[in-house]
Order: structure tokens, then C-alpha cells, then sequence
């Protein structure tokens, strides 16, 4: 999987907007005394923290599910 | 000037129909087209022009009216949508549908959907329903493959079952409550059950989901547009009308069961789309999974927000079935295109077609991005509506299920995009889709972005009041948060989720052996079973005719053999008690007639009998 050089540039803006949404939560934390409902709305950068995990929980998931049960041939309902 | 309000309402359903009736004296040139734009404009029109009011019932019996346009908020934001893109899916359809069959279809698909929407009694939806599960059924037989013949069957089955059901429970309403008008089901009980089980096949309840992405990526290119739009959609209307906030006791607790029932369909259409590799059955699962949003806000229903009851849910729900068409049709529409140049359907045989295909890649990355929840496209703000319902009304689970939903829709249509359009592959052939399909692909994306920027748009339509602002500035943070965290993770973990060329299978394994297990239980068992009762009675009839023949020789013969049989173990000397009883039967066998008997005698027998039994009669009458 080789890059394009438009591609970099899309990383640029990618990285930006994360490292900005990052701190901006993380003031935002810090000024605003949190009416929260939820345990996990006092935790600051929440959602960054719950990408990161969600992404490998899911993709871990669905891979392990994939690779050790459920993926078969293409023609398999064909053959069994 | 011409006084709208003095038009009537007329069903839309009546247009789409007559058009699908009309359609083949147009052939298939140059005249179909316009009269399908044409057709595609006038339904439009109808809808738009439909007031809210009830019109059209029709008592059959007194008290049992049937209603065919019940015109209200909720229905006539349906009614745009379906009638929205339905124009779309025509205007898609017109150069890559050769045949007037798979058209005609669509026209009756579109409009029994229509119908659904706009009846306002259970009947005429329940004729609707079936009427579109039989023409959807079309769209994918006309594929003309085995496969998707044999897809189209299973599809039919699950729709078959979920009619019966919504029938069953339909009657069992009416009989308990008296009353055929779609509402809020009450009554708890086996008919509640039925019902929820009927809505739940069409709105691929997990797990009653597997005809969804077993039959949608088997259907024609335009039909897969028509069927990404209808089937579930007008599902999560009718769960709307029917279902709103249902709660169930579960555990000593009031649970809203249906609001959790989306939850798990959400990360289960996600986790099973990121393992596919043919582009519209990864599409497939993200509708399970996108619905799955629908059916939560609807499960959780109304809302309290500062001490008001807001149906903040519901308004979540139809507000993202309204955006979940316009980018999901897209979604199909981009594929088609991209099938229907390439002839190729996996992500394995894709990539590169970014520059070959430049305007179904724009619009495919704008239709991505909306179903991903990106700000400044519409699934943003529907989206976050429902998971702002689901944190106010405090059910902490679901939200952060919904937001894990979101997570995976990114990452898939990530992956789909890249390997779809920008990854290298010098191999592929193709040039960009013709002007007709580009039209509507074009139409639909303006108003993905559109609705996102200006969601007062949208709005503006809901059916209740809505008390939600979308870009209030933490929601947007933690939404941004939550997604390039996610495309970070993509790019860092890509190598991973890379396509195979393989299939996954899903509950549907245990269907298709359950299926075989039925027809092998009629076959084998039950099959010998029958056999055995058949030879057992042609055994009992032939002895009676063999005994028939001459009952006097029969007779001794029987006793005979009852005789030697039964004499045998104590007489030890006795050596060949066969060899005796074939002695017997030569000397008398039931072969040789008996002495006839001339008629007369017949009937002085006849007349004996009769004697005796009045004598019998008499006798028993003077008794007692």
C-alpha cells in the first residue's frame, strides 16, 4: 500500500484537527466544573480515549471472529 | 392562480401503480425515459401537495373502516423521503435497466411502500407489506444468477414468515382491542409479540437480519437502490406508529427493550461489515447497523428535557431514517456505478478508480462521511441526536454502544473508500458513469451536505418539536475527537482490515442448516413413516379381501395355523408343523369359490337379519 502525495497532506489536516480537538477538550476540562451524568464524562478527552479503544476492541473483534470462525471460501454454502 | 387547497388528496401509491400499469405501452426507447421523468415528478408532486387530514376510508363492514391516506406529521415526512428518492432510484434506473419487468416492479415497490406509510389501519397496511415484499422479490430475481435466485427464495421465506406473523398478530389486536387503527400497541401478550416479531423481519432485527445482506448485494444494480430505501425504512415507520418507547418488565425493571434491541444491531452490523469484501454486502450490514441507530431512537422514545416531555428519541429516529436514505441510496448508487463499469464487486479486484471515476468518488466520499457522522454532513446531525436522547433519559449502556457504532462506521467506510477508489491498481478498466446515473448521484449529495450545514432544513419537517441543537460546541469537540482518533487508528492499523477473498457467514449458517435439517425430517423419518402407515393399511385391506373370498376356508385356515402355532412348543414330537399346515391349505384353499347361492337366498337371509334386529329393538324398547 504505497501513498500518494495528496495523501500526506490529508494526514496533515488529520493529525491537526486531532492534536486541536485533544487540547481544546482538555481546556475545556479544566475550566468548565462538568455537570456530569455519566462517571466516564469526568474523565477529560473522553470520546479521543474511547476512539483509540473502540477502534482496536472492534477491529480485534471482528478480525479474531473473522479469522477463527466465521470466514470460509467464497464457494463454501455451494460445497457443504 | 390555482387554489392549492382545493385539490384533493390523492394516495400517492395510486400514481406509482398506475405509472408501473402504463409503463410498457411506452417500449423501451427514448419515450420510457421521459415518461419515467415524467412519472418520477408527478409522484413528487402528489406528495408534496398532500395535506394533513385523513381522507380516502372506505367502510366495508360498519365499524371496520379501512383507511388508505392517513396524512399526518410523521407520514408525510415518509412520504418525501420515499418520494425523494424514488425520483433518484428512477432517474438511476434509466439507462441501466434494460428490462420493463424489473421497472414495473420498482414502480410497485416505490408505491406499496408509499402505502405502508400512508394507510392508517392495520389491513391496508398488512396488503402493502406483502405487496412489497413480492415486487422486491423481483428486483433481485432479475439478476438471472443461481445464487440470486436461490436468495431471493430464502429472502421470501423471512419475509413470508414475518407476514404471517404481523397478520397473527394484527388479529389478535383487533380482537382484544376492538379497533384496526395503527397505533401504539397496548394490549401485552402473545399478539404483541407477533407484531413486534413482524416489524422486527423487516427491520432486520438481529436475529431476524440474515435476508438482508444475504439477498441485497444479489439484486440488480438499480434494484439494490430501491431495496437500500424501502423495506426497512418503512419497518422503523411502522415500529414509530406502533412501538414508541415500548418498555418491557424485565428483571423487576421497566427496560425499553427495543431501544437496546437497536444497540446490539448497531455494533453487530458493524463488527460483520468491517469482515466483508463484497462492496454491497459491507453496504448491507451497515443498513442492519444503521437502522440499528432508528430503532434506538424510536425504542427510547420520548424524552424529558427540563421538565417538558420532548419525543426527542422519535425525532432522532425519523430524522435519521430521512438522512440514512439520502446517503445510503447514494452509497448504492456510487457501488452500481462502480460495478456496473468494472463488473467487478469485491474490494480485492478494486482500487484506483479515483481518477477514472472522478464524480461517483466525490460523491461516494461525501455519502461516506455522512454515514460516518462527520460534521457538515447530515448523518451528523441525526445521529447525535439519538445518542443525546439515550444519555438524557440516562441509559449509559446504549450511548456508549451507539458511539462504538459510530467508531465502526468510520472505520468501514474508510476502508471501503480506500480500497475502493484511492488504493493503486494498475489493472483496472473503467471510464466514469453515464450522465443519468451521475444526475441523481450529484442530486443526493448536494443534499447530504446541504441538510448537515443547514440542519433547520430538516428540521423544519420532523413531526414533533425538536429541542436539540447539533453543533452546541462540546458535542462537536467530542464528535471530532472520537473520529480522527478513528482515522488515525485506521491508517496506523490499516494492514489489518485489509479485504480477503473470502465470505463470512453469519446466523444464516444456522438457518440454511436448520432448513436442510426440515427437508432431510421430511424425507427420511417422516417420508418412512408414511410408507409404513401406507403398507400397513394395503396389508390390513388385502387380508380382508383375501378372507372375503371365501371365509369359510379362510376361517379354517386361520385357525388352523393359530392352532398348530400355538400347540408346536409343547408337542416336541411334532416335528414340521409347516409342512401340516401347507397340507391344510392344499386341501382347502380360499382360491376355490364357495357354493353360490342363488339371489333369492340371498335376500331371505337379508330379510332374517332385518327380522332378528327388530326383534332386538323391541325387545331392548320393551326392556326398558
Amino acid at each position: 500500500m504505497e501513498m500518494k502525495i495528496g495523501q500526506k497532506h490529508l494526514f496533515g489536516i488529520l493529525y491537526v484537527c486531532l492534536a486541536v480537538s485533544i487540547v481544546a477538550g482538555l481546556l475545556l476540562h479544566s475550566h468548565e466544573q462538568a455537570h456530569a451524568a455519566f462517571v466516564w464524562q469526568e474523565i477529560p478527552v473522553f470520546s479521543a480515549i474511547y476512539g483509540f479503544i473502540g477502534c482496536i476492541l472492534i477491529i480485534v473483534v471482528s478480525k479474531a471472529l473473522g479469522h477463527h470462525w466465521l470466514q470460509k471460501e467464497e464457494d463454501y454454502y455451494e460445497k457443504h | 392562480m390555482i387554489d392549492i387547497s382545493s385539490i384533493p388528496n390523492i394516495p400517492p401509491v395510486l400514481i406509482y401503480f398506475a405509472g408501473a400499469a402504463l409503463l410498457p405501452l411506452f417500449g423501451k426507447g427514448r419515450a420510457r425515459k421521459i415518461y419515467l421523468v415524467i412519472l418520477a415528478a408527478l409522484g413528487l408532486i402528489g406528495v408534496a401537495l398532500l395535506r394533513p387530514q385523513t381522507t380516502w376510508d372506505f367502510s366495508v363492514i360498519p365499524g371496520f373502516e379501512l383507511i388508505f391516506l392517513h396524512v399526518d406529521g410523521l407520514s408525510l415526512i415518509m412520504g418525501y423521503i420515499f418520494a425523494l428518492i424514488g425520483g433518484a432510484a428512477i432517474l438511476y434506473s434509466l439507462d441501466v435497466v434494460k428490462e420493463n419487468g424489473e421497472l414495473v416492479c420498482g414502480l410497485l415497490y416505490l408505491g406499496s411502500a408509499l402505502g405502508v406509510v400512508f394507510s392508517g389501519d392495520f389491513f391496508t397496511l398488512y396488503i402493502f407489506w406483502e405487496i412489497m415484499a413480492f415486487s422486491s422479490l423481483a428486483l433481485i430475481w432479475y439478476t438471472r444468477t443461481e445464487r440470486a435466485t436461490n436468495a431471493g427464495m430464502r429472502y421470501i421465506l423471512f419475509h413470508l414468515f414475518g407476514g404471517c406473523a404481523l397478520l397473527g398478530g394484527i388479529i389478535i389486536n383487533y380482537m382484544s382491542t376492538g379497533s384496526i387503527a395503527v397505533g401504539p400497541i397496548k394490549e401485552l401478550g402473545i399478539g404483541y409479540v407477533l407484531l413486534l416479531i413482524g416489524i422486527g423481519v423487516n427491520t432486520a432485527f438481529i436475529p431476524l437480519h440474515t435476508w438482508l445482506p444475504d439477498s441485497y448485494p444479489k439484486a440488480t444494480i438499480a434494484g439494490a437502490v430501491f431495496m437500500s430505501v424501502y423495506t426497512t425504512k418503512s419497518g422503523v415507520y411502522v415500529l414509530a406508529r406502533t412501538f414508541p418507547g415500548a418498555e418491557a418488565l424485565i428483571f423487576g425493571n421497566e427496560i425499553p427493550f427495543v431501544a437496546y434491541i437497536g444497540g446490539v444491531m448497531c455494533i453487530y452490523g458493524v463488527v460483520f461489515a468491517l469482515l466483508q469484501n463484497d462492496v454491497r454486502k459491507l453496504l448491507s450490514y451497515h443498513i442492519v447497523s444503521q437502522v440499528g441507530y432508528m430503532v434506538a431512537g424510536v425504542g427510547i422514545g420520548t424524552v424529558i428535557i427540563n421538565g417538558d416531555i420532548t419525543h426527542l428519541g422519535i425525532n432522532g429516529g425519523i430524522a435519521h431514517v430521512f438522512n440514512h436514505i439520502l446517503y445510503k441510496a447514494l452509497l448504492f448508487m456510487c457501488m452500481g456505478a462502480v460495478i456496473y463499469r468494472t463488473g467487478k464487486n469485491n474490494l480485492t479486484e478494486l482500487g484506483g478508480l479515483a481518477k477514472k471515476m472522478p464524480v461517483t468518488t466525490i460523491t461516494c466520499v461525501i455519502a461516506a462521511l455522512s454515514i460516518s457522522g462527520v460534521m457538515g454532513f447530515n448523518g451528523y446531525v441525526s445521529k447525535g441526536m439519538i445518542i443525546h436522547a439515550a444519555e438524557l433519559e440516562g441509559l449509559h449502556i446504549l450511548a456508549l454502544a451507539l458511539m462504538l457504532g459510530s467508531i465502526g462506521t468510520f472505520l468501514s467506510f474508510l476502508k471501503l473508500t480506500y480500497f475502493t477508489f484511492f488504493r493503486r491498481n494498475g489493472e483496472i478498466e473503467a471510464k466514469e458513469a453515464p450522465l443519468s446515473m451521475l444526475v441523481p448521484m450529484c442530486v443526493t449529495a448536494f443534499l447530504c451536505v446541504a441538510i448537515g450545514v443547514y440542519p433547520k432544513m430538516l428540521y423544519g419537517i420532523l413531526p414533533y418539536a425538536v429541542h436539540y441543537d447539533a453543533y452546541a460546541f462540546g458535542h462537536t469537540l467530542s464528535t471530532l475527537q472520537l473520529l480522527t482518533m478513528t482515522g488515525f487508528m485506521f491508517f496506523a492499523l490499516r494492514v489489518l482490515i485489509m479485504p480477503h477473498e473470502r465470505i463470512t457467514y453469519d446466523i444464516d449458517y444456522l438457518y440454511r442448516k436448520a432448513g436442510r435439517g426440515f427437508i432431510w425430517f421430511c424425507e427420511k423419518p417422516l417420508m418412512a413413516f408414511a410408507n409404513a402407515i401406507d403398507r400397513g393399511t394395503l396389508r390390513i385391506a388385502d387380508s380382508f379381501v383375501w378372507f372375503s373370498r371365501n371365509p369359510t376356508a379362510a376361517s379354517i385356515i386361520l385357525i388352523t395355523a393359530t392352532g398348530t402355532r400355538l400347540m408346536s412348543p409343547f408337542n416336541h414330537a411334532y416335528k414340521r408343523p409347516e409342512r401340516d399346515l401347507e397340507v391344510v391349505v392344499k386341501r382347502r384353499t380360499v382360491e376355490e369359490p364357495m357354493e353360490k347361492l342363488s339371489i333369492g337366498t340371498g335376500v331371505l337371509l337379508v330379510l332374517l337379519f332385518f327380522a332378528l334386529y327388530l326383534i332386538a329393538m323391541l325387545v331392548h324398547g320393551w326392556l326398558a
